[in-house]
């Protein structure tokens, strides 16, 4: 199942994406994400999509589809080796 | 060591070595380097990229045993510095490390040899009980007295010719030398200034378009936004007044100052990676990790933290 996210996502935001993202947490599943028109992410969004990940148990993955550069950054600085968490390009 | 100033078995040594003249920093380091092979150690040696192959060279055929970083990239920002020596650490989990740090070299600007300093004088903190041995060349001929000062304040040890003594200035009561602990000096006329409450968006495209218009890289300036941002949802989160934004150009870099009423009171946040699960501690640590030179103040009276970002790099 794939969730798109747009436009610039910070912490005023969490409760909502917390809700949207139960949708596809409770189908099963991997969980992908497509954030290609997502132009900003802040720590407090990303430790949400990673702690997600986390939650979704050893055979379930949540996939990052076009994560901006920051966003990357922010994965790469803080949650480096998160189990279940797959950032790709396309 | 002398008799006098060996710390017990398994516990932080942290010593600066004054020298003068290349063969006595030959004489010291290769001293110490050996000394922590023939004990075991793991050795870990940055320091300046001239001085790197300087030691390669003498350490013979024993270069290969020991991890060499060039301090001007992995200590650029000297707030990397105490993350990295952490990391080699736990790499290694039960050796004894022993760990040549020189962060500190003359062509530093002010800003940084105030922050370098600070970066000493947090080792202490970030290494108590920590079985880790380490030397910190501080070059006398070109560096100024106020800066050697500062390094007897910052060391429990120093060693001058040759011989090792307990600082007497050493102070962990007070833990960073007066002049690198001064309030910052305002920002400039020219700055910008920007109060905000909970507008985050306007706060990170009004430092966006003036860090992308001052002539940062899009990629850098993004690095920017990002650090601005967590800096001011801290303000949101911990606080309950207004912070302030100030940036402006200056000297080939952009700087952005944050300002609130909040306190920080870890001395070490930002320079540990919080742990995955953490609920805090992500955001100082990205700030830290993304700009070129971050100097933070915090007390009573509330937080400013300048962030600097080179056109250059």
């Amino acid at each position: 199942m794939c969730l798109r996210l747009a436009g610039e996502a910070d912490l005023s935001v969490c409760g909502s994406l917390a809700e949207a993202l139960a949708v596809p947490v409770a189908a099963g599943g991997d969980v992908h994400l497509d954030l290609a028109a997502l132009t900003f992410a802040d720590v407090s969004v990303t430790r949400m999509l990673a702690q997600t990940a986390a939650g979704l148990g050893p055979d379930r993955k949540m996939v990052l589809h076009g994560a901006s550069p920051g966003l990357q950054r922010l994965v790469q600085l803080c949650w480096p080796d998160q189990p279940g968490l797959e950032v790709t390009d396309g | 060591m002398g008799e006098a100033v060996t710390s017990p078995a398994g516990q932080l040594e942290h010593a600066a070595v004054f020298y003068a003249a290349e063969d006595e920093y030959l004489d010291e380091v290769l001293g110490f380097v050996g000394a922590g092979l023939d004990n075991g150690d793991l050795v870990f040696v940055a320091v300046p990229g001239p001085k790197l192959g300087l030691l390669r060279e003498h350490l013979n055929g024993r270069a290969g045993q020991v991890t060499f970083a060039d301090m001007t990239q992995m200590g650029a920002n000297p707030a990397w510095i105490i993350p990295r020596v952490r990391a080699f650490l736990d790499a290694n989990p039960g050796r004894p490390v022993s760990y040549v740090g020189e962060p500190i070299w003359e062509t530093r600007s002010a800003e940084e040899l105030c922050e370098a300093t600070r970066h000493e004088a947090l080792i202490n903190l970030a290494f108590a009980g920590v079985p880790v041995s380490i030397l910190c060349p501080y070059d006398t001929t070109r560096l100024d007295p106020g800066v050697i000062a500062n390094a007897e304040h910052t060391h429990p040890v120093v060693i001058r010719e040759g011989r090792p003594h307990p600082s007497h200035a050493y102070a962990e009561a007070a833990m960073f030398p007066e002049d690198c602990d001064q309030p910052l000096p305002a920002p400039p006329p020219h700055a910008t200034a920007l109060p905000y409450r909970d507008g985050l968006a306007q706060v990170r495209a009004f430092a966006g378009a003036y860090a992308r218009k001052a002539g940062l890289s899009s990629r850098r300036a993004a690095d920017l936004v990002i650090a601005v941002h967590e800096l001011a949802a801290n303000t949101l989160r911990h606080t309950s007044s207004d912070g302030v934004l100030n940036i402006w150009a200056s000297r080939g870099e952009v700087v952005c100052q944050v300002q609130d009423t909040g306190h920080v009171s870890d001395p070490l946040a930002g320079r540990c990676r919080p742990a995955p699960d953490a609920a805090h501690g992500h955001g100082l640590w990205v700030v830290h990790q993304l700009c070129d030179l971050v100097e933070l103040r915090t007390g009573a009276g509330g937080t400013t933290v300048r962030l600097h970002m080179r056109l250059s790099s």
